[in-house]
């Protein structure tokens, strides 16, 4: 892998901000200068629409276009058509949740857990409410999510297992394969939401085999405004479109009172499409790629544990709830200090995490499910590793714990 | 001391030691819960109004020190005061966290609150417990205790 230094320089934001300690990642990732230029080059070389035009500035539009749907499919491994392009990964979720409505009744249910990222529980809870539909929600066990628990809560009456590959709180790893085969083989859907995942570990969706899989692009060193939901090519007739125009269908079939769809992926992207953030989304994967998904994730683990053992030298100033796995993911409180005060400074202190030029989390991180069924505290401060991290970072988050601590106790 | 150490240490002191405090609604008062939604400030207020006059406030809820202080302050000025001197009271205190002028003889302990006006994202910190306990005066509640 690349030195931390050299990955730095294919990001200007480093070269804007020198000094700047970004553990943001988990929120949203840094965008190398790679993906910025290859949005700029579309708009500045390339500007046309996607699927429509004949002449050589649109078919090259176009093929861009699905050379990113391409690489998007060869990096999850999966087929072309089954990667579908949305905004986001919440879009993608009330997508699904719209589009399997009449495949559930009265009395079905729907499997999901209390560590779900809002997006992953709101969707479903309003499914229910508007089928008569149940919602399970499995509870967690030393922090994280028992295969077996999940398993012993099917039943004839399963129509989904809505589950997250890895926490966005906990960063726990769900194992996904299990749960997906035990699904398939009962006929029972499934959506992974793997928004903390791609980015950060080899995600083999033909060795997972779930009906859903959830990406968000801007957390893999891709644009903002963009997501990725993989449909499984054998549930993707059953569901309906998410949009009703242009694009979406032939248009030549179009008539006063019928119409025929296009095949699977376009079927799902009425409407035209963010082409900018799509062709940015091909050079983010191809900059991953060559690094390696591998080696960024090698990286993480050993970051991740360099940073446990330091927090562990000051257990009796800082909590960290999560030392317990490999994820990227450091979520902690510094005792007796609130996260907001840690975070943002007033009249009171100016010892912030923001002062020391360190940008993280603070919050219920969108699942109070987490905060207030699982960890029992009203917020937490989430710092998150990525492949521009470095041993140095995590020494100045324990410093800067260190300080904060001492100004409130 | 100077002026500012002064207020610092008053904020202060209501963090570690706020005031009028309550677990539950008390009978016969009614209450309101506000929410900070970027950072998790949570507040709820309980209010006893007799004759157009708040004759008693307590509050519960956790958030950050300006939060928690904020609230505190508040029950303080509150209680006493006519649903008139309240609608100029707490736009005073609108004025003077947002940085616009304001009567500095309206407050007590409020008024150390002006230095807010230099951390915006302090804002909704300092104000949430205000808005919370405004809305509640005017008839805004979540409910009765009994």
């Amino acid at each position: 892998m690349k030195s931390i230094n050299e990955i730095k320089k294919d990001f200007s934001m480093f070269t804007n901000h020198p000094d700047l300690v970004y553990l943001d990642s988990a929120a949203t990732s840094l965008t190398p200068d790679c993906v910025v230029d290859s949005m700029s080059d579309y708009y500045k070389s390339n500007r046309s629409s996607v699927h429509r035009g004949l002449y050589k500035l649109a078919m090259q539009a176009s093929n861009d276009y699905e050379d990113a749907r391409s690489k998007m499919a060869t990096y999850l491994n999966c087929k072309n058509e089954e990667v579908i392009f949305t905004k986001s990964t919440t879009a993608s979720i009330n997508n699904v949740a719209r589009s399997i409505e009449h495949l559930i009744a009265q009395d079905d249910e729907i499997i999901t857990t209390e560590l779900e990222h809002h997006s992953n529980y709101l969707p479903w809870l309003e499914l229910c409410e508007r089928t008569g539909a149940k919602l399970i929600v499995i509870k967690s066990q030393d922090l994280t999510i028992q295969t077996s628990d999940v398993l012993a809560k099917v039943t004839d009456k399963t129509k989904l297992i809505a589950i997250h590959h890895v926490s966005n709180v906990i960063g726990n790893t769900v194992d996904v394969n299990q749960i997906c085969e035990f699904a398939n083989e009962r006929k029972i859907m499934t959506l992974i939401d793997g928004a903390q995942a791609a980015a950060h570990m080899a995600v083999d969706l033909k060795a997972i085999n779930p009906s859903f899989y959830t990406i968000s692009v801007h957390k893999l060193l891709g644009p903002t405004g963009l997501g990725v939901l993989y449909i499984n090519s054998n549930v993707a007739d059953l569901l309906k479109p998410f949009d009703y125009g242009g694009d979406m269908v032939t248009p030549s079939s179009v008539d006063l009172d019928t119409y025929n769809v296009k095949n699977p992926s376009l079927k799902f992207e009425g409407g035209t499409p963010s082409i900018a953030e799509v062709i940015g989304l091909g050079a983010a994967i191809d900059y991953l790629t060559n690094i390696g998904i591998d080696n960024i994730h090698d990286h993480e683990v050993m970051l991740k544990r360099y940073a446990v053992a330091e927090f562990a030298k000051i257990s009796d100033m800082a909590t960290l709830y999560n030392s317990n796995n490999d994820s990227g993911l450091l979520t902690f409180n510094i005792h007796n200090v609130k996260v907001h005060d840690a975070v943002s400074e007033s009249m009171l202190s100016d010892v912030t995490f923001d002062n020391a030029g360190i940008a993280l989390r603070d919050g219920q991180m969108c699942n109070n499910l987490t905060m207030k069924y699982v960890l029992g505290t009203p917020a937490v401060l989430r710092a998150s590793l990525y492949l521009y991290n470095d041993k140095t970072d995590v020494d100045k988050l324990i410093v800067t714990i260190k300080n904060i601590y001492q100004v409130w106790n | 001391m100077k002026f500012d150490d002064l207020q610092r240490q008053i904020i202060m002191d209501h963090y570690k030691h706020p005031q009028n405090k309550a677990e539950e609604t008390p009978a016969g008062y009614v209450s309101k819960r506000g929410l900070n939604p970027s950072c998790g400030d949570d507040v709820t207020i309980f209010l006893l109004l007799e004759d157009g006059v708040v004759t008693d406030l307590k509050w519960n809820g956790d958030g950050c020190s300006i939060c928690c202080a904020s609230a505190s302050i508040m029950t303080n000025e509150f209680v006493g005061q006519t649903i008139e001197q309240l609608d100029e009271k707490y736009e005073n205190f609108k004025q003077m966290v947002s940085g616009h002028e304001y009567d500095v003889d309206a407050f007590e302990d409020a008024v150390c609150f002006n230095g807010i006006k230099d951390y915006p994202a302090r804002f909704k910190c300092a104000i949430i417990s205000w808005d919370t306990a405004y809305q509640l005066v005017k008839g805004d509640s979540d409910g009765q205790g009994h």
